[in-house]
């Protein structure tokens, strides 16, 4: 508390103040967290929390752990909305509360529009806040890459913003510094740097298209002409680009529109999963695929060529696993069908699949389109550019911009190449963590060691910043200004929500001190920027303030979207491709792929994200070795089993993980893991697989070796058994089954829900007449399985993380969960998703069993009267959907892996240990609708009510209403003839029911694919 | 009973008179020279009651999580102890009750301590779940009382059933062994040699002058909390199984459970009255009035039961594939050749197969084969629960949440602590009380020697 910088002397207390900060200014140590440990413990410490926190000293005599306590004070800090400062008096004149600002309610949240990046791309997000506390995020309906939806890294960004562990301080070789102190330094060396025409500094940024940052970095360009600017970014898509130039001979901005294509390839492309855009390429490709009423029966075909399984292989009606190094040859073949190049090698199934695939697209000239993968080469990107060309893609199911990203930075290699030649002795590293995350081939620890002098500016004393000389904390994006371009170039702004909570400033402001400008504000560096170029987008005449206030508000500027132009297909594109790759394979394949939940390794201290099951595997806490159940075989390689992976004379330890569908030969490993410096959570969680990483293979190269050590791990996954046991809980069937036999759900699975009045009990419904019977529907569809729902869940209801040692145990909390399927052989297995919150069901075996009656039935809801539980867990025993989840422990305060107290929703109650919780349709924003509705003596309208796991859905592959309203959409879902119950015929009568999930098999592939 | 078998070793000395008889019963607790087993033994117990106390004080401070407990199986060890504790409590009851209502004269030798047997069981089964619930602060919202929450108890769950049963048994239990106590109190308070024990078991015996209006309205008393003893012993276990049958699990949801679960019950309890009844008659010198035949009649009994409960096994299983439901195959499916199969195959060689050694008249009577079979009864009993209780939520409805997980080292730690915490507290019973029924087998004495009629 008392490293603040705007302390006034003449506060109560301020004697203790100052003692503590003499105490803390005497324990240099490495850690500023330790040092304040030690000081908590003192009697100073304590007298000034009890003048300063009385709320807080109450607390504070019980028996609580630091981080308990440090997260009291960042909730209770938070509230003051001056950051830290709030310790102390503010300087200048308070504004008094009762002056409340523009239509703030106490107590009701209010909803911003901001945007949220991830390699440089822009969502849009609405932002809850609770009187001045972000406390939840959702998609931007307005917004082009969101259309209302959100990925669980943007939902994760609450919990990331009250993160302890984030960088709370300016340091200086580690040692906490001051901001003032910074700037200070700063402009004495920028002087000297003036001087020499900044001969010597770099800067070294991840992905950036935001337009006022790229001004910026312009402007030190300019001032500084000798200035060098470097790029990297660990999920780069250097290979789009290089793609693009080598098709095209320009950089361009590729852009997918699934809604207008019936037969879609994918080349390694995760277009559902990870791709930008990913957000709304799902919503496209699932309005492709859903099924409405009155409507012809009519789906798109997706044919995916995988390198290792992931979300947009499970979606798809046809998968052929080829290693990714492979892929170049099969894409080849491909072109070579459609007229283009010469043919790669390809195995006789391959041939076959090939043929009809092509077959396929032909048929659907005009309709058909060809995504390559971020991981491919240059040469397979433009190969797709040409089919698609060939295709009569061009202009229709795809469309080309300008690129995002403008040229002139150079690569990580330029960087290290320019320090070994002694070019660089002043590098400003803004954001990214390139000591852990650069290729390992290129020694960037060690380069940067060299460097003079080191200015990092990051969210996490990590890595990087050890070896840093000066670290600054970065603002959060929910805590600062700024823009970025979506996948389609919208321009997208982003608004604080609250004062930077633990001293962090913006890029801008980094950017601008570190050149010697004047350092502006990120409000003012943005706002001068877009009052400088707003007049592109401004309806004529429009004033900037009343553009800017429109802009801010929307979260994103209009009509912003880049032109689509048509770029000149070079003729002899043919000849100009490079040398198929990998002719012949040495030692296996390694491939890397960003990590399902923690990405390139950025979100490792997230419980949130830690805890939620990778999409595919469920494991939690850990990345794995994935091989193929033939190449496991083959090694004698056991499952969970230590192997030791071998590459160009490096080595890393991981966990094998026999993956059904991953391609023989091919071993993919998840970048992120293995942090050294991450925080509490996410440090040695995983294995690193950087070292095996090199500068000329990003993405897959040959020539690994696997060694088995005979050693096994437990690996905390949240489902165990794979299989259905022919048990018709997920029903699936092809759209060809679909049209002869339009009530196939009801057909041939075991048991029917008894018929009315077939019991000798009451029917259920026939109890007094409810105003509102709510229920949901899924549509399995469209479910791609991308678990944004389970963790807009988790942030929703105050869901707690549990750690893996409790995953482990079996004592997961996520209310909602994503059962994951496979039939079909182990090669390549049909993979399928089934998302299971409660059923609420009408007859509910809970209810009758529970001792104490905390399981009842309210409103026609199945609820949990979390203050009557008493924790017999016969509920849980009794629920044959097995969606009731235990507080076995204290979780949710004083464990390193408990949500931050201060991102809690106001809304849910946070629950005690011992007793159950579960799924409640959002009961709270059914109460919140209601409330309303009875306001203004009307019920509540279709569509009112939206639950979290809906709202964040990408595919809207949930829908939720009320019965009871006539013509609602959940009664038109359900009238579907796909809608059906599961486990119906025990009659539990369920409210959740899904809609049967339909796949689109090409006919001529249907029976050969089964025996590949 | 045949008189040739009586003759050839009878059930008690046959010059046992009244005054030796109160001389060398009395004497055990009397005595200064406590036997050294019984020192090592209750050094031992006591520690075992300490892990006991610690284990479920650690559980109370922290969480139900320390038990192998998950979302499939939100039941095991606890569950599964409890239900074996009250079996073991029903030999206790069935042997005071239903043989006294028979007049059995193998009854009086066993009946005392099976009925102190039976009331420490069920105060170890009625902790279990207790310790088991996640909040057990709040125990007291089972009961029906009138209170700011303007709430019941939900009277549709077998849990109230269960602490109906269990509370009702526990003072049932307590009444009846009090009362069967009172004369014995008589006689201790006559032969005490302190003036504090004097004291004591004069307060206990409240005001017993062996006048003949007491003796009748003792054995008037007696023979009712007898008559209630039969209900009693068949609803507590069966109220126990419908906590099980009651759901809707496959694997649990069985009608026959609650005649199952009380053939079992009983099986376990006589087998505990055997593996009290052996080191006992050795630690004092009881093997003349507790004998090879005693064993004989209690392992006829158990006899029987057992194959009650071999037949529950196989209608069970018999029941589940006629059901004709996928789920109910899935259970047996589960328990033969799933992670938990070893379990049930022990379970089922040491429930079917072991006990028909007691076919045999040799195995019977000799005490050290009786009693290791009695300690295989209570193995293989408590393995018998342990798998119904965990092997069938572990793979129910949902192949996606299947879960097979180990119990934890707190689960064996309080289950082993109420083995040691029961023994101890039988240790301390027969150290106060007269660990056979003076006035039960002064009956038998006086009605085998023909002098008086029996009255009862």
């Amino acid at each position: 508390m008392s490293v603040t910088d705007k302390s006034s002397g003449n506060i109560p207390g301020s004697i203790n103040l100052a003692t503590i900060r003499k105490k803390l200014a005497g324990t240099r140590g490495r850690e500023y967290w330790k040092g304040l440990e030690q000081v908590a413990e003192t009697p100073e410490f304590d007298e000034f929390l009890h003048a300063e926190f009385p709320r807080l000293a109450a607390m504070w005599d019980r028996k609580i752990d630091r981080r308990t306590l440090l997260k009291l004070m960042g909730g209770s800090v938070a509230f003051a909305a001056a950051g830290l400062a709030g310790c102390s008096r503010p300087i200048g004149v308070i504004v008094p509360y009762v002056n409340m600002p523009e239509g703030e309610i106490p107590g009701k949240p209010m909803y911003f529009a901001t945007s949220l990046t991830l390699g440089g791309h822009a969502r849009g997000v609405i932002a809850e806040s609770y009187t001045g506390r972000p406390t939840f995020v959702e998609g931007n309906q307005e917004h082009p890459a969101s259309l209302g939806a959100i990925d669980s890294y943007a939902q994760a960004s609450v919990e990331q913003l009250y993160d302890p562990d984030r960088a709370q301080v300016a340091t200086y070789r580690t040692i906490p510094g001051t901001w003032s102190a910074f700037i200070e330094q700063m402009g004495f060396q920028a002087a000297k740097m003036k001087a020499s025409g900044g001969d010597g500094f770099a800067i070294l940024t991840q992905s950036i298209t935001s337009p006022s940052l790229l001004a910026e970095i312009r402007q030190v360009q300019k001032r500084f002409p000798k200035a060098r600017w470097y790029r990297y970014q660990p999920v780069g898509r250097e290979g789009v680009d290089a793609g693009a130039k080598l098709a095209f001979g320009e950089r361009v901005n590729t852009v997918y529109h699934f809604d207008k294509a019936d037969v879609i390839v994918s080349l390694d492309a995760d277009f559902l999963g990870l791709m930008p855009g990913h957000l709304a390429y799902a919503r496209q490709f699932a309005d492709g695929r859903r099924q409405k009423p009155g409507k012809p029966i009519k789906m798109n075909r997706l044919y995916v060529i995988a390198g290792t399984p992931t979300i947009t292989g499970a979606s798809a009606d046809h998968v052929l696993p080829v290693p990714s190094a492979k892929i170049d040859a099969v894409a080849r073949s491909l072109a070579a069908r459609l007229g283009i190049g010469a043919a790669g090698g390809t195995t006789e199934a391959q041939a076959h699949w090939l043929d009809a695939v092509v077959e396929d697209l032909k048929k659907h000239y005009g309709r058909a389109v060809v995504v390559p993968g971020d991981v491919q080469p240059p040469a397979v990107h433009a190969l797709a550019h040409a089919i698609n060309a060939r295709l009569g893609a061009v202009g229709g199911t795809v469309t080309y911009t300008e690129p995002l990203e403008p040229d002139g930075a150079g690569s990580l290699k330029d960087l290290t190449d320019a320090i070994d030649h002694n070019e660089i002795n002043r590098l400003l590293v803004l954001g990214g963590n390139p000591v852990y995350d650069a290729p390992a081939d290129l020694d960037f620890a060690g380069h940067y060691a060299r460097v003079e002098e080191r200015i990092y500016w990051s969210h996490y004393p990590n890595e990087t910043a050890y070896m840093s000389y000066w670290h600054v904390p970065a603002a959060h994006e929910l805590e600062s200004w700024g823009d970025a371009l979506a996948y389609d170039g919208t321009v997208s702004l982003t608004q604080p929500l609250i004062a930077p909570l633990y001293h962090g400033h913006s890029a801008y402001e980094v950017l601008r001190v570190v050149s010697g400008a004047n350092a502006d504000t990120d409000y003012d560096v943005v706002r001068g920027y877009w009052r400088q170029h707003y007049r592109r987008y401004a309806s004529n005449g429009e004033a900037f303030d009343a553009f800017w206030k429109r802009s801010v508000q929307r979260g994103l500027i209009d009509n912003s979207a880049l032109p689509a132009k048509t770029p000149h297909l070079r003729d002899d594109l043919a000849s100009r491709l490079p040398q198929p790759l990998f002719r012949q394979r040495r030692g296996l394949y390694l491939q890397f792929r960003p990590d399902d939940s923690i990405f390139d390794g950025r979100f490792a201290n997230s419980a949130w994200l830690q805890e939620l099951p990778r999409r595919l595997t469920k494991i939690t806490w850990d990345n794995v070795v994935m091989l193929s159940p033939r190449t496991a075989e083959r090694l004698g390689i056991d499952n969970k089993e230590l192997v030791v992976l071998g590459y160009h004379g490096r080595e890393v330890t991981g966990p094998a993980w026999i993956m059904p569908g991953q391609p023989d030969n091919a071993v993919t490993v998840q970048l992120g893991y293995g942090r050294k410096r991450a925080g509490r959570l996410g440090t040695g969680v995983g294995f690193d697989v950087y070292p095996l990483r090199r500068a000329d293979a990003m993405w897959f190269d040959d020539g690994l070796t696997l060694m088995k050590t005979g050693k096994r791990v437990f690996l905390a996954t949240t489902q165990y058994h794979q299989t259905m046991e022919g048990r018709g809980l997920l029903r699936t069937a092809t759209l060809d089954h679909f049209r002869d036999h339009p009530h196939w759900v009801d057909e041939g699975y075991p048991g029917k829900p008894p018929k009315l009045h077939e019991s000798l009990y009451p029917e259920p419904a026939e109890k007094p007449p409810l105003e509102y019977r709510w229920a949901m529907n899924i549509d399995l569809s469209t479910c791609i399985g991308c678990e944004a729902c389970v963790i807009a869940c988790q942030a929703e209801n105050n869901i707690q993380s549990v750690g893996k040692e409790e995953v482990l145990a079996g004592h997961e909390m996520h209310w909602l969960r994503i059962d994951r399927y496979y039939s079909g052989n182990m090669e390549d297995p049909e993979t399928y998703f089934q998302p299971v919150p409660c059923m609420q069901c009408e007859n509910a075996p809970c209810e009758y069993v529970c001792p104490v009656e905390a399981s009842v039935h309210a409103e026609g809801l199945n609820a949990q009267v979390y203050n009557r539980c008493i924790g017999t867990r016969d509920c849980s025993q009794n629920c044959p959907y097995k969606v009731r989840r235990f507080n076995w422990f204290r979780y949710q305060t004083g464990r390193p892996t408990s949500t931050p107290v201060a991102a809690e929703n106001p809304d849910v109650s946070v629950r005690q240990r011992g007793i159950m919780e579960k799924c409640t349709y959002c009961i709270q924003r059914i109460n919140e609708a209601k409330i309303a509705a009875d306001k203004t003596d009307r019920r509540i309208p279709d569509g009112m009510v939206e639950t979290a796991c809906q709202r964040a859905c990408p595919t809207q592959a949930i829908s939720f209403g009320d019965l009871n309203t006539s013509h609602s959409k959940i009664n038109q879902v359900k009238d579907s003839p796909l809608d059906y119950e599961m486990l119906a015929e025990i009659n539990t009568r369920p409210r959740t029911s899904y809609l049967g999930g339909l796949t689109n098999p090409n006919p001529a592939l249907a029976k050969k694919d089964k025996n590949a | 009973m045949n008189p040739a078998a009586d003759k050839k070793s009878p059930l008690m000395p046959p010059d046992l008179d009244l005054t030796a008889l109160s001389d060398r019963l009395v004497g055990i607790v009397t005595t200064n020279k406590t036997p050294r087993s019984w020192m090592y033994a209750m050094a031992f117990f006591i520690f075992l009651t300490m892990v006991y106390l610690f284990s479920i004080s650690w559980v109370f401070k922290t969480g139900v999580g320390l038990f192998g407990l998950n979302i499939p199986v939100a039941w095991e060890f606890p569950i599964a102890s409890c239900i074996w504790w009250i079996g073991i409590a029903h030999a206790g009851t069935l042997i005071s009750g239903v043989l006294l209502l028979t007049r059995q004269n193998w009854r009086p030798a066993i009946a005392r301590f099976a009925e102190a047997m039976a009331m420490f069981a069920i105060i170890f089964a009625g902790a279990y779940p207790l310790i088991h619930l996640g909040r057990p602060w709040f125990f007291y919202w089972l009961m029906p009382y009138p209170n700011t929450q303007g709430l019941w108890p939900n009277w549709k769950s077998p849990l109230i059933w269960d602490f109906f049963a269990i509370t009702s048994y526990l003072l049932y239990t307590t009444c009846f062994l009090y009362l069967d106590l009172l004369p014995d109190f008589g006689t201790m308070r006559d032969r005490a040699k302190h003036r504090i024990s004097r004291i004591f078991y004069g307060i206990m015996a409240l005001g017993w002058r062996n006048s003949a209006k007491h003796w009748a309205r003792f054995d008037r008393a007696n023979m009712i909390l007898a008559a209630i003893s039969a209900p009693i012993v068949v609803s507590v276990t069966g109220t126990i199984s419908l906590d099980l049958a009651v759901t809707i699990v496959p694997g649990y949801h069985f009608t026959i459970f609650p005649a199952y679960f009380v053939a079992g019950a009983l099986y376990s309890g006589f087998a505990t009255v055997i593996v009290i009844a052996v080191p006992f008659r050795k630690m004092f010198g009881l093997e003349d009035l507790i004998t090879p035949r005693h064993i004989d009649y209690i392992a006829k009994v158990m006899l029987g039961f057992v194959l009650v409960v071999d037949y529950s096994y196989m209608c069970e299983i018999w029941t589940a594939f006629y059901s004709g439901a996928p789920y109910y195959y899935g259970v047996y499916h589960n328990r033969w050749f799933e992670y938990y199969a070893p379990v049930y195959w022990t379970t089922y060689f040491l429930n079917i197969v072991v006990p028909q050694a007691m076919w045999f008249k040799g195995v019977r009577r000799s005490v050290a084969a009786m009693f290791v079979i009695a300690l295989i009864a209570d193995l293989g009993m408590w393995m018998e629960r342990y798998f119904i209780v965990v092997t069938s939520t572990n793979r129910d409805y949902m192949p996606s949440a299947w879960l097979a997980k180990l119990p934890t080292g707190w689960d064996f730690a309080v289950l082993l602590g109420s083995i040691g915490g029961f023994c101890m507290l039988m240790l301390l019973f027969i150290r106060v009380l007269p660990l056979i029924s003076l006035h039960d087998m002064r009956k038998l004495i006086i009605r085998k020697k023909g002098n008086v009629e029996t009255t009862e």
